[in-house]
C-alpha cells in the first residue's frame, strides 16, 4: 500500500488542460489493457520465450505490484529457461533478473515483491554473492536510513552468512561486530534513527553472550555514552530515550557498574533540565 | 451504535458521511484512470475496505450484494484461497478479505469453506509461521491473515495446525521496545503491532505482552497535531488510527492516546470536494485510508457510527452473530 501514501492533492485545472490530460491517461490505459491481453495469452497458451518474458517485464515496471505476474514470470523462467541450463547460463539469468528488480527498486523500494523477486533468485542460485548484497542494501539505506524492507533484507542477508559459517563462531561474532558498527556509523549520522538503535538491540546481546565481566562493562559504559550524546544533542527525540530504558533493564544482567553510570547521568541530565530553564 | 457521550471538539470538522458513502459507491466507475487498472490486484481487499466502511457508516446496503457474491465465487482458486482479482493468483491477503466480506453479508454458504480451510492450513511453515502464499514469503502479516480467517471460519481446531508453534514464532518476533516486527529481529511497527497482538489475542497469549510497556510506546505515536506515526521519528498517517487504536484496545487502554485530537486529525483529512479519507490533510483519498479513518472514529466512540470491533475490523454485530466476542 506504501505507492498510495503522500500523494499531494492537485488544485483543479482548467477544461482545456484537464482535457489534454485526459486524452493522455487514455492513451496510457489503452497500452495497459493490450499488454494484459498478451499476457492472458501467454498464460493461457502457456508460452515460454524470451516473448513471454519480455511481456512481464514491461508490466511489471508499469505495475510492480500485480504480483501475479511475479509469479508468471518465475515460472516462465524455471520451465523455458533454467530447468535445461548449465551452471553457468542458469547464474547469467539469475544475475539479470537481480539487475532487473535493482532498478526497478530504485524506483519503488517499498515493494514488497521485488525485495522478494531477489530472495527467491539468490536462494536458487548455485553460488549467490552475498557480500555483493550487503554492498546493494547499504547504498538503498543510505538512500532512505528508515526504510524497513532494506534493515529486513540486511538481517536476512546476514542469516544467510551466518547460517553458512554455523561451524565458524568466531566468524559469524565478527560479522556481528562489524554490523554493531554499522548501526554506530548510522547512529552517528543522524540520532533519529531509530531502526539502527533498534538493530543494535538486537546485535548486543549476541556480542555480549561470550564477554567477561570487564567486557562487558566497557561496552555498557560505551552504549550510556552514545545515548547520553543523543539525549544532549536533541532532547525532545524518542529514539534514545527507549533505547536507554532498555538498557537500563538489560544494563543490570550486563555490568556491576551500572548503578554508578545511571547515576551519572541522571545527574547530568538534571542539570540540563535546570539550565535549559535560565 | 455509539452513542452521543463522546466529546468531540466543537470547532472540529464535521464527518462527511454521505460523501463517503458516494465515494466508495463510485469507486467502481473510474475506469478511465490508469490508477483504476494498476490496483488491480487490490480489488478484493478494496471491496473489503469499501464495505466494511460503508457498515461502519450505517449504510450496508450501500454496495450490490449479490454482484459482490458472485464476483467473490469467480476470485476462489481450486485450492480454495481467493486472489485478488479475476484471474490473479490466490494469496493469504485477498484470501481473509473474500471471507471477511462473505461474513459480514452473511453469505458464507456461496463459497466452499473446507477448501479454504485447506489452503491456509497448507502455509504453515515448520517454525510456526505462515507463508502468503505457495511461493513462500514469510511476515507476520500472514500469520494474523491466517489466524483471523481460521478463526472467522470457526476451524481453528484443525489437525493440521501447530498453534501453540505459532504462539511461539509471534513472541520471538518480540522486541526491545515491547513492539512487534515482521519476523524475528525486525523493526517494531505499529501495524505488524496489530496483527501480532491480534493473532495472541485470537489465540488466547496475550500473557505475553507487556500491557504497560507496549501500551506505553504505542501512545508514544501520537504527535503534537493529533495524528498518529507507524514507527518513532516517522510522519503521522490516518491508517496509523486504526493499527494504534485496536492494538491499544486489545490492551485496554485506549484512553492513553488524547481523542479529541485525533478526531480532529482524521477529519481534516477528509476530502471535502470528492469524499473519502487521505493519508494526512491535502492530500489525494483513497479507500483503504477510508475505512481505517472511519474505523479509528468508530473505536474512538464517534456518535452516530456502527461499533466496530478491534481484532477483526468488521462491524461489532457481525462478530457478535458469529459468537467470537468471548475472544476481547
Amino acid at each position: 500500500m506504501e505507492s498510495r501514501h503522500g500523494r499531494k492533492k492537485e488544485q483543479a485545472e482548467s477544461p482545456e488542460v484537464l482535457k489534454a490530460r485526459e486524452e493522455k491517461e487514455a492513451v496510457l490505459v489503452r497500452e495497459y489493457l493490450a499488454l494484459k491481453d498478451t499476457l492472458k495469452e501467454i498464460v493461457e497458451s502457456n508460452k515460454r520465450d524470451n516473448d513471454a518474458l519480455k511481456v512481464t517485464t514491461a508490466l511489471l515496471r508499469k505495475s510492480p505490484d500485480y504480483y501475479t505476474i511475479w509469479n508468471v514470470r518465475r515460472t516462465i523462467l524455471k520451465e523455458g529457461f533454467l530447468d535445461n541450463a548449465d551452471d553457468e547460463t542458469a547464474n547469467k539469468i539469475y544475475t539479470g533478473e537481480l539487475e532487473f528488480v535493482q532498478e526497478n527498486l530504485k524506483l519503488n523500494p517499498k515493494s514488497y515483491w521485488m525485495w522478494n523477486h531477489r530472495r527467491w533468485c539468490l536462494e536458487s542460485m548455485s553460488q549467490p554473492r552475498w557480500d555483493k548484497e550487503l554492498a546493494m542494501v547499504g547504498k538503498f539505506l543510505e538512500m532512505d536510513a528508515r526504510n524497513f524492507h532494506g534493515w529486513d533484507y540486511r538481517r536476512y542477508i546476514i542469516r544467510q552468512l551466518d547460517l553458512k559459517d554455523k561451524e565458524e563462531k568466531g566468524k559469524v561474532l565478527d560479522r556481528a561486530q562489524s554490523e554493531f558498527d554499522f548501526t554506530t556509523s548510522k547512529i552517528h549520522k543522524n540520532f533519529s534513527n531509530y531502526s539502527a538503535w533498534h538493530n543494535r538491540s538486537t546485535l548486543l546481546g549476541k556480542l555480549a553472550e561470550d564477554m567477561s565481566t570487564e567486557e562487558r562493562e566497557a561496552i555498557v559504559d560505551n552504549e550510556f555514552d552514545l545515548v547520553k550524546n543523543a539525549i544532549y544533542t536533541d532532547p525532545e527525540d524518542q529514539s534514545a530515550w527507549l533505547y536507554e530504558l532498555w538498557l537500563i533493564g538489560r544494563g543490570m544482567t550486563f555490568s556491576a557498574n551500572t548503578h554508578k553510570i545511571l547515576h551519572n547521568i541522571y545527574k547530568a541530565q538534571l542539570n540540563n533540565t535546570i539550565f535549559s530553564h535560565e | 451504535m455509539n452513542d452521543e457521550t463522546t466529546v468531540v471538539d466543537a470547532s472540529a470538522p464535521e464527518l462527511l458521511l454521505d460523501q463517503h458513502v458516494k465515494y466508495i459507491q463510485e469507486l467502481d466507475t473510474k475506469k478511465n484512470d490508469l490508477e483504476y487498472w494498476l490496483t488491480e490486484h487490490l480489488r478484493v481487499n478494496g471491496l473489503y475496505w469499501g464495505a466494511t466502511a460503508l457498515h461502519i457508516l450505517g449504510h450496508s446496503d450501500a454496495l450490490d450484494q449479490e454482484q459482490i457474491v458472485e464476483y467473490l465465487v469467480k476470485c476462489q482458486h481450486d485450492n480454495g484461497g481467493f486472489g485478488g482479482h479475476i484471474d490473479h493468483d490466490p494469496h493469504i491477503l485477498s484470501t481473509l478479505s473474500a471471507v471477511q466480506i462473505l461474513i459480514t453479508y452473511d453469505r458464507l454458504d456461496a463459497i466452499q469453506v473446507d477448501k479454504v480451510v485447506d489452503y491456509i492450513a497448507s502455509l504453515q511453515n515448520e517454525d510456526g509461521s505462515f507463508s502468503g502464499d505457495s511461493w513462500g514469503e514469510t511476515d507476520t502479516r500472514f500469520i494474523f491473515c491466517a489466524i483471523n480467517c481460521l478463526s472467522l471460519l470457526k476451524r481453528l481446531d484443525d489437525k493440521r495446525l501447530d498453534l501453540q508453534k505459532t504462539i511461539d514464532y509471534v513472541v520471538r518476533c518480540r522486541n526491545f521496545d515491547g513492539g512487534f516486527g515482521s519476523s524475528p529481529g525486525g523493526e517494531s511497527h505499529a501495524a505488524q503491532v496489530y496483527v501480532c497482538v491480534g493473532t495472541l489475542t485470537i489465540l488466547g497469549a496475550m500473557h505475553h505482552v507487556d500491557a504497560d510497556q507496549l501500551g506505553w510506546w504505542l501512545s508514544e505515536r501520537q504527535l503534537k497535531n493529533g495524528g498518529l506515526n507507524g514507527r518513532p521519528e516517522k510522519l503521522e498517517d490516518v491508517c496509523y488510527s486504526w493499527w494504534v487504536l485496536s492494538s491499544l484496545s486489545m490492551l485496554k487502554r485506549t484512553h492513553w492516546i488524547d481523542a479529541p485530537k485525533l478526531i480532529r486529525f482524521i477529519l481534516e483529512a477528509q476530502d471535502t470536494e470528492t469524499g473519502g479519507i487521505a493519508d494526512r490533510p491535502g492530500n489525494m483519498p483513497d479507500v483503504f485510508h477510508t475505512v481505517f479513518g472511519i474505523a479509528g472514529l468508530s473505536l474512538l466512540g464517534y456518535p452516530g457510527l456502527v461499533a466496530v470491533d478491534p481484532v477483526y475490523c468488521m462491524p461489532r454485530h457481525v462478530i457478535q452473530r458469529i459468537g467470537l466476542t468471548e475472544k476481547h
